[in-house]
Parts: C-alpha cells; structure tokens; sequence
C-alpha cells in the first residue's frame, strides 16, 4: 500500500505539484493549495496538541504518552509557504516515533516579512523554551535551524542534537542552476521567487542567510535526510562537510527516488515511514 | 523449515498439522477465538482450555481439545507448546520445536498486562512469525491508568449531561477489557447482546468482570439513566442505538490513533486502546525473542520488514488471511440477529 503510493507521489509530484509551484499565483492561493495538498500527503494521527505563545510566538506543542524531552522543529515551505499545522503530519509522526514533544513556532513568513523576521522569531521562541532541547527542520526550516545553531554554538547553548531534512543553506546568486533537471519537485522559477522575497534587497552572503557560511564550533551530533538528485543534495552535502570540518558526527541518508522533504509523507509513504523511524533513532540515542 | 507457508495457513511439516489455517484442515492449532484465527470447517480443533469456551461457542459442536499454557505436546515429530499473548483471555503463542529448532507463532499479541488476559510471557526461539497490525511508531499507547481516566471522565460528562455514553469496542476482549478498565461506581453498564454472550462465557469460566445488563427489546431506558453502553463497533452505526435518545459515541481501537479512521467512523470520542502490542511493544517482544529470522505477517508488514532489516534481522513478510484489529472485520457474534437475543 505504501509502496504504491511512493510510485504515484512521483508521478504527482512532477506532473501536478511542480507545475502549480512553477505558477506565478499570488501568495495566499500558493499557501492554501500547499495546506491542501500537506493533508492529503499524510496520515493525521490523533495526539495531543497544545499552541502556547513562546518568546511572543505563537507554537504547536504536540505531546506523545511519556514524553522524554523536547524537539525545536522549524517547519519549510521557502519561508514563504507552510506552517506548524501543514507540517502536523512530520512532527506528530516524530513526536510519536521519538517519545519527544515536538515545538513548531509559526514564525513570520516573506513577502510580508522578509529575513531577518524569521530567524529572529526562531531566536526568540529558543531563548523561551525550557532546556535543554533537541534541533531541527525541514527545507527552509532547516536554513533557520542551522542560522539557529551557529548563534547557539557561540554562545554556548548547544543543542543537544541537529536532525535536517534537505536543508536551505546557500542563499547566494548561483550560475549552475542546470542540476534543477533532475529535480522533481521544486522549478526553478518557484526557487527564485522564494529567494526573492525573503531576501527582498539583501543578496544571502550574510552567515544568518547562508548558514554554510557560518561556523559550527562543538557542534552536537547531526541527522542529515537527503533525496537522491533533488536540486538541495549539493546544499546537504555542502553543510554535512561543513558540520563534519567543525568536529561534528554527521549521519546522512540519502534516499533514492523520492521528491524532495518526502519524510512530510509519514505514514502514507514506506520511505517516509523509514525516516521517521531513522530521526527518531537519532534523537532517542543523544536523550541526556 | 520447522513451519511452512501455505495456501491453506502455517504448516508444520514434521508434525502435519496448521496453525490458524484460514482454509478447512484435518489438525489445526489455534492460538485464539477471533474469527479471523478461528475458522470453521476443521476436522481436529487444539486450543489452550482458556481458549476453548469461547471457541465452542462461537464454533459451535467442534472436535477441540485443551492444553494448558506451558503443557508438552507431541505431534508426529514435532513438540508443541502454548504460552500466553496477553491479547485477549486464552489467547496464546504456539511454540512448535523439531529436531532442536524452534519456531513461535505469536498470533495477536500484547506485550503491556492488562486486567483480563494472561499476561504475554516471551518465548526464546530462532525464528519468529509475528503480527504487526501496529507496526509503525505513531502507534505509542497511553499507559491504562490515563486511558481508564480518560474513559471515565467521557462517561462521567456524559451523566451529568443527561446523555448514554456508548462505546464500540469487539465483543470478544476489547469489550471486557474497557468492563474492567471503568469505574462502576459511575452507573450501570449495558451490553449489546453479542457482548453479552461472550460475558456470560467468560464469567463461566471465572474471569472476574463487573455486572453488565444486557439490552432487549423490553430494556427501559428510562430507567438506566447515563448508563455505559458496550457494543460492537458495527451496531454503534445502525439503528440499535436510537431507542437511547441522546448519545454520546465512542470507539475503543488501536486504530483512534489515526484521525481519518475516527471521522470515518463518525464517533464522537476515541479511545486509543488495544489488545494488540504498540510500536514499542512488537520491538521488545523481537527483542526478547532472540531470533534471526522474523516474519511479518499482517498490518504494516512492508515497513516492518525493511524497519527489521535495518536492525540486523532476517526479515521477510508473508501473506496471511489474519486482519488484524477487527475494527471493520466481521465481529463473529455482532452478526447475530438482534432479535435473537431477546428470546436469550
């Protein structure tokens, strides 16, 4: 069952998905045709969830039975779509999966606010929150997250783990844009309109847009899922060297013909499911 | 291969005999009475005693005989035994030993005691054919402290509204299982007939359940004002209910875990709770087994298998007839007529 649905998300993905990012659609259509397609991609399980106003943010807390401790997950969506609630599907799985609480912070999104708005909300909601706690996100969250985790290596308030699932981490004006071919989810005509309005003027050569950039000092252990031959594999593995040169324990996992951030698909998708399972590993085994 | 799979069921070859075959054969072993395990048409039925009231009942006049859990058991070449799963009262893994190898059938099973079944015991063995309906971690359960607080907190509202609070849980251990996770104290509880039934023979083997009345075409409603009412998921959804008035629904599953499932079902109210092992509990038993070779029979068998695979086991999964948490399954006595149980 789960194996067929893999097979039909791939040609979904390339033949309807892709083509609707591609659109020049105003914001607001791009945001609830993701809302939509976010429920339909996963299994919603019944958990208890709570919102509560973190460091003047408003964040889902979902509860597992017995939780163990907490996780910071920074949600994607190229800062411009998605939210804690399009995302319930990968955190309640992991929440689930982990024995772990799992805190997703609406943070402001562009074009109504461009960077710095959104790290500085993460900032803020990881100032608030009561430690210590695990790290993570997805896509764009896992840009904020990283950004997140250079300020918190500095001053010396690690996390205890870093889980990322196809990171952000290259803002910067690109040239070879040409491995986008193989992509199949993400056109590029949706990358640069992302890239556009978070960044609005700014041109991503600041350490707080392009976190591989930035510096990684005793940096904890890192959980790192990548699809084969998305167009944000180079930028995994760019930041897996780049966390690895600082002393950090990198585990990646690239999967094999699955559409980039595929773990959203938990418990509809054998692949999905198997990430899952994988993170959750991972943090349970760097619980203090 | 001490057991083989077969069109018919699990086989064992040294023996000559199936473990809950799902097409009619000379011996069968049965691990417990749900009808997806226990089918008619066999010629020599062997169950734990625990096992075989119910089994009787629900199959009618069948050639059975009892062992009791721990008890050898020779057949042809091969040495059996039964040991309890903690799924529902009598319900067994059956451990079959040729020649110093062992294989277990789990059956269903629970790893976490509850009140009614006996408790799961582990058994060592090299090769392990288990169930998996829950096999995917979001299925983490509460322990039975918070799910009995939950139950008795919805029934308790339900009162001082002035409404019934009628929950949709299999006759055969699920039902007897939330009798024994409530408070009585609260009011009476009503049964459906097909839970009912199934009371009457388990209190006749003496498993301890608090009273229940059964609902006839004479019950008053009147007179059991906020009264728990227990039936199969099946006739919370047809006209049974109407004659309560107003009423509150709730479904007793593993599966309330998954919001789809509860909409589908249009109850009110879901109450995460199983007779079979979570996440954690199919990885313990695994575990604790110390087998090479596992083999996933029914649920989420193809994440299962890669999930063991990672871990290091051999792992395969097989296709079985077994559905599982009989939520939407045919519940054997739900069937019955109605009507039927009014001349009871």
């Amino acid at each position: 069952m789960s194996q067929v649905f893999d097979r039909i998300r791939r040609f979904t993905t390339r033949y309807v998905d892709r083509p609707i990012l591609a659109l020049p659609l105003p914001v607001g259509i791009h945001r609830s045709l993701f809302a939509l397609q976010a429920k339909l991609m996963t299994t919603e399980v019944e958990v208890a969830v709570r919102w509560q106003d973190v460091g003047g943010v408003p964040t889902r807390i979902v509860s597992p039975p017995r939780p163990k401790g907490r996780l910071l997950w920074l949600h994607g969506g190229g800062f411009v779509l998605g939210s804690p609630d399009t995302h319930a599907g990968l955190t309640d799985h992991l929440a689930l999966a982990s024995g772990l609480e799992v805190w997703t912070p609406r943070y402001r999104r562009a074009p109504e606010h461009p960077w710095p708005a959104a790290p500085d909300d993460v900032r803020s909601v990881a100032q608030a929150m009561p430690r210590p706690f695990h790290l993570g996100g997805d896509s764009a969250g896992g840009n904020l997250a990283l950004v997140l985790l250079a300020q918190a290596l500095t001053d010396g308030r690690a996390p205890l783990s870093v889980t990322l699932i196809s990171p952000v981490v290259d803002l910067r004006e690109r040239q070879d844009d040409s491995r986008t071919d193989a992509e199949m989810l993400l056109p590029r005509a949706f990358l640069h309109r992302c890239r556009a309005a978070y960044l609005r003027d700014a041109d991503g050569r600041d350490r707080r847009q392009s976190p591989v950039l930035a510096e990684f000092p005793g940096c904890p252990p890192v959980h790192l899922e990548l699809s084969a031959r998305e167009v944000l594999e180079p930028d995994g593995m760019a930041i897996a060297e780049r966390l690895e040169a600082a002393g950090a324990t990198v585990h990646l996992h690239v999967e094999p013909k699955t559409p980039h951030d595929y773990p959203l698909c938990a418990g509809r998708s054998s692949a999905a499911d198997m990430a899952i399972l994988r993170m959750a590993k991972h943090l349970e085994a760097h619980q203090p | 291969m001490v057991l083989e799979f077969k069109d018919e069921g699990i086989y064992c070859p040294s023996g000559d005999f199936y473990i809950d075959p799902w097409r009619p054969v000379e011996r069968a072993l049965i691990t417990h009475g749900h009808a997806d395990h226990a089918r008619w048409g066999h010629r020599y039925y062997l169950a734990t005693e625990a096992a075989g009231p119910v089994m009787r009942h629900r199959l009618g006049d069948i050639a059975l005989d009892g062992i009791a859990f721990g008890e050898k058991r020779q057949i042809g070449d091969a040495i059996v035994t039964f040991h309890p799963a903690g799924h529902v009262p009598g319900s067994a893994q059956i451990r079959v030993e040729h020649r110093g190898e062992v294989w277990v059938v789990s059956g269903d099973y629970k790893t976490v005691a509850d009140r009614l079944s006996e408790p799961f015991e582990p058994v060592r063995c090299h090769a392990f054919i288990t169930e998996c309906t829950f096999g995917l971690p979001v299925f983490d359960w509460e322990d039975d402290a918070i799910l009995s607080a939950q139950l008795n907190t919805w029934w308790q509202t339900c009162r001082d509204n002035g409404q019934h609070a009628a929950i949709g849980a299999y006759s055969l251990g699920k039902a007897q299982r939330v009798m024994t996770m409530v408070d009585p104290s609260i009011g009476p509880i009503l049964t459906h007939g097909a839970v009912e039934n199934t009371n009457e023979v388990l209190r006749a083997q003496g498993v301890p359940l608090p009273a229940s009345v059964r609902v006839t075409r004479d019950t008053d409603v009147k007179a059991t004002p906020g009264a728990l009412i227990i039936a199969p998921p099946s006739a919370l959804a047809g006209s049974w209910l109407r004659k309560f008035g107003s009423v509150s629904t709730g479904i007793a599953s593993g599966w309330m875990r998954l919001r789809g499932v509860r909409r589908r079902r249009a109850a009110e109210r879901g109450f995460v709770i199983s007779d079979h092992a979570d996440w954690r509990g199919l990885n313990d038993a695994i575990r604790e087994t110390g087998a090479e070779r596992v083999f996933a029979t029914h649920g989420y068998t193809a994440t299962f298998k890669d999930w063991l695979t990672e871990q290091g086991y051999d792992a395969a999964v097989v296709e079985t007839e077994y559905e599982g948490d009989a939520l939407d399954a045919a519940d054997t006595d739900a069937d019955a007529p109605t009507e039927a149980e009014t001349v009871t």
